[in-house]
């Protein structure tokens, strides 16, 4: 979609008094790379009666959507795109939004919404609505304005059943004209005080994520994303990235005759002839990539684990492990807890959060919003519709200059391609590390202590690193526990 | 219907004149400007004065002020109201030449102050003459702006004897407003405020982005000017600036 030419007419709704709001608004949009002009909002002060809405900041903003509708018929404008002075945009929105392919009968079409009943996924990145809430970002078409002019006049109306709010007079209109919205949101609202009710709050995530009602959203975007995994019991796909084989054969293998039929192992070695005679042996994948240390190689072979991983419709999430990992809980019970709780797992830290290295590294790859950053570590697990958004558009270009870019590759990507990871994400490391202090990598453990021990157990990691050939932690039986 | 392009700037403009002794309109002045500073305001601002005290011993970046000399000396008992108004004419017909620099000229009087930025309110307006009106619905003469391109037609009907306040029609903007096709609209609402002359709720006060203090007294309207811009530039709840004050 050519968003400017889709929606030329562009309007943020903003009340003179809420200059805060006007100046952040501006800002965040400046920032986006996005125009729309400002469209005073009528202040509910100067409204005598309710007129059929619930109060009269209802009102006033329902009059407001309408003069700014009939503004847009004065101008002959094919459509009309609303912003309220509380919306957020995704940080990568104008590329989100560029991919999005709407249909010629859209009537309305919403940036953000939060959906009562279950939309209908329709292509990348959309839905057809059944019926939604909020106006915080919408578009109008031309064919729609007459009627949407109609239905949120509410004066001297037979009482609907629905609260009397624009968004809600607007929402019984869904069923008759084609209504579409972006999923997952690229628009959202910000905490803060409500000019409508005055009290504090948003119904959406961090980033973007609906709140309420998750039944009604529950696996919507594995439903879009990878519909195969629907319902389905969990299945890994065990990927390793290694230099040859694993250092305990012994503990996978048992782990693995827990279930067999639940795993399936791809390997990328770097050295692929010590696979020969090993557990991997006959697991590598055939795209190879030449690795080093702290390259964006280690991410196109990451890449390319995941993406041969995907051709096994059965699998429902990918764990990303070392030839050094062990696992620490028995498979049986991972594979219950992935059943029960399919979220994609790895710790993460935003922008905000992040540590000076990782704000250092970052300035090698300017491209990258800088909200969009999320730090990790290089060990994760990805649900299916996950592994489809990371691997659906190469950005490894823009990562290329990085140094170590696999521990904020998958995270950022993830946001970049509108994934709400920090609404969705479950988070917490995968995998049981530890650091010295100031240290260039994580400690071995040939021989494990009980503080060690204990840490790992408390984790509640599934894997643990760095365990080299020889090291004792077999005898505790994690792995079968 | 086109994508916002970066606005000319605005003018704004207002008259000074103080008899002999009395320092009124020097200080709504330099609270006036003082006011659009402290909210960034996106112009520049001409400052006429009939005193030669000036009102900022350190230039302030925009703000330009120029000695004005009435035609005949002002009095203690001069009538403060006609001469001002043909000086407020003065000083529009002096802005004629360089208005294409600009994309509105806002004409005040001295009891005019902001109490934010009001960039706004003259955003995407496609009107002639933005007003502010009084509860009975009369214009109020000492706020409103005059959109550049229909400048010289402004200031055409201006200079006009139709344009001279009648018993019927005090106020020489009605007066214009009455008689020529200007396509007039009002501020956006409560954004312009009249206290005196409208007695509004000192709520809508406090939400205003401008004030308007005609119809109060010259002590009325220094002290509440004064008042609401120490509100706005120093006002803070932790009483900080009291305790200044006391050490």
């Amino acid at each position: 979609m050519d968003f400017e030419k889709t929606f030329p007419l562009r309007y943020y709704i903003n009340l003179g008094r809420r200059e805060d709001r006007r100046t952040e608004l501006e800002f965040h949009l400046d920032q986006i790379g996005l125009t729309a002009q400002r469209f005073p909002a009528i202040d509910s002060r100067f409204c005598r009666n309710p007129r059929g809405y619930d109060n009269k900041g209802r009102y006033a903003l329902a009059l407001t959507i309408r003069l700014a509708i009939g503004k847009a018929k004065q101008l002959k404008a094919p459509a009309l795109l609303l912003l309220e002075d509380d919306a957020i945009l995704h940080p990568n929105f104008l590329e989100l939004i560029s991919r999005i392919d709407l249909p010629d009968d859209w009537g309305l079409f919403y940036l953000g919404c939060q959906h009562t009943t279950r939309p209908i996924p329709h292509s990348d990145g959309l839905v057809k609505v059944t019926r939604a809430l909020d106006s915080h970002a919408w578009a109008i078409h031309e064919s729609a304005y007459d009627e949407v002019m109609a239905a949120m006049d509410a004066y001297n109306k037979p009482t609907p059943i629905h609260a009397l709010a624009s968004d809600q007079f607007v929402a019984a209109l869904h069923q008759k004209i084609p209504t579409y919205a972006c999923f997952p949101n690229l628009a959202w609202q910000s905490v803060d005080e409500s000019d409508l009710t005055g009290t504090t709050y948003s119904l959406y995530g961090k980033v973007g994520a609906q709140k309420i009602h998750p039944h009604i959203h529950k696996d919507l975007l594995t439903e879009c994303l990878a519909p195969e995994a629907l319902d389905k019991p969990a299945k890994l796909g065990l990927l390793f990235l290694t230099r040859g084989d694993v250092h305990h054969p012994e503990i996978w293998q048992e782990w693995l005759d827990q279930s067999p039929d639940d795993v399936r192992i791809f390997t990328h070695a770097k050295s692929p002839e010590d696979l020969i005679g090993g557990f991997l042996e006959g697991t590598q994948i055939a795209d190879q990539h030449e690795t080093a240390w702290g390259d964006i190689s280690l991410v196109r072979a990451s890449l390319a684990l995941l993406k041969a991983a995907l051709q096994d419709q059965t699998l429902t999430h990918f764990a990303l492990v070392s030839e050094s990992c062990v696992p620490v809980q028995s498979l049986k019970r991972i594979l219950l807890r992935l059943t029960h709780d399919k979220r994609t797992r790895f710790g993460f830290r935003d922008w905000e959060k992040a540590s000076e290295a990782s704000l250092h590294r970052s300035r090698s790859a300017p491209e990258i919003p800088q909200t969009c950053w999320r730090f990790h570590q290089q060990w994760w697990l990805l649900d299916r519709a996950a592994s489809r958004m990371v691997t659906r558009h190469d950005h490894t270009e823009k990562f290329a200059n990085m140094f170590a870019p696999d521990e904020g590759y998958f995270g950022t990507v993830l946001m970049m391609e509108g994934y709400p990871v920090d609404d969705i994400i479950h988070d917490k490391n995968l995998t049981w590390t530890h650091w010295e202090k100031d240290a260039g990598s994580p400690e071995s453990h040939p021989v494990i202590t009980s503080e060690h021990l204990s840490e790992i157990i408390n984790s509640d990691a599934f894997f643990a690193r760095k365990f080299p050939k020889g090291a004792d932690i077999r005898q505790y039986g994690l792995h079968l526990k | 219907m086109t994508t916002p392009t970066e606005p000319l700037p605005l003018l704004f403009a207002t008259v000074l004149l103080d008899p002999p002794g009395r320092r009124t309109e020097r200080q709504l002045g330099k609270t006036q400007v003082s006011s659009l500073l402290r909210f960034f305001f996106n112009g520049e601002i001409i400052v006429w004065r009939n005193f030669p005290e000036i009102l900022y011993p350190v230039a302030r970046v925009g703000v330009h002020e120029f000695d004005f000399v009435p035609g005949s000396p002002l009095k203690k008992d001069a009538n403060l109201a006609e001469i001002s108004l043909k000086a407020k004419l003065q000083l529009a017909e002096s802005l004629a030449e360089h208005t294409h620099r600009y994309s509105w000229i806002i004409l005040a009087d001295p009891d005019v102050l902001t109490l934010r930025n009001l960039d706004h309110l003259f955003e995407n307006q496609d009107a002639d003459l933005l007003v502010s009106r009084q509860q009975d619905g009369t214009v109020n003469e000492g706020f409103f702006a005059i959109n550049t391109s229909q400048y010289p037609r402004f200031l055409k009907a201006w200079q006009t004897p139709k344009a001279l306040p009648t018993k019927s029609t005090p106020n020489f903007l009605q007066a214009i407003i009455d008689t020529s096709e200007f396509t007039t609209r009002s501020f956006e609402r409560g954004e312009v405020v009249s206290p005196f002359a409208d007695q509004c709720p000192v709520r809508d006060l406090m939400e205003a982005a401008v004030v308007s203090l005609a119809g109060g007294t010259a002590t009325e309207r220094t002290k509440l000017s004064f008042a609401l811009h120490m509100m706005r530039t120093f006002g803070d709840e932790d009483g900080v600036f009291l305790d200044l004050m006391e050490s």
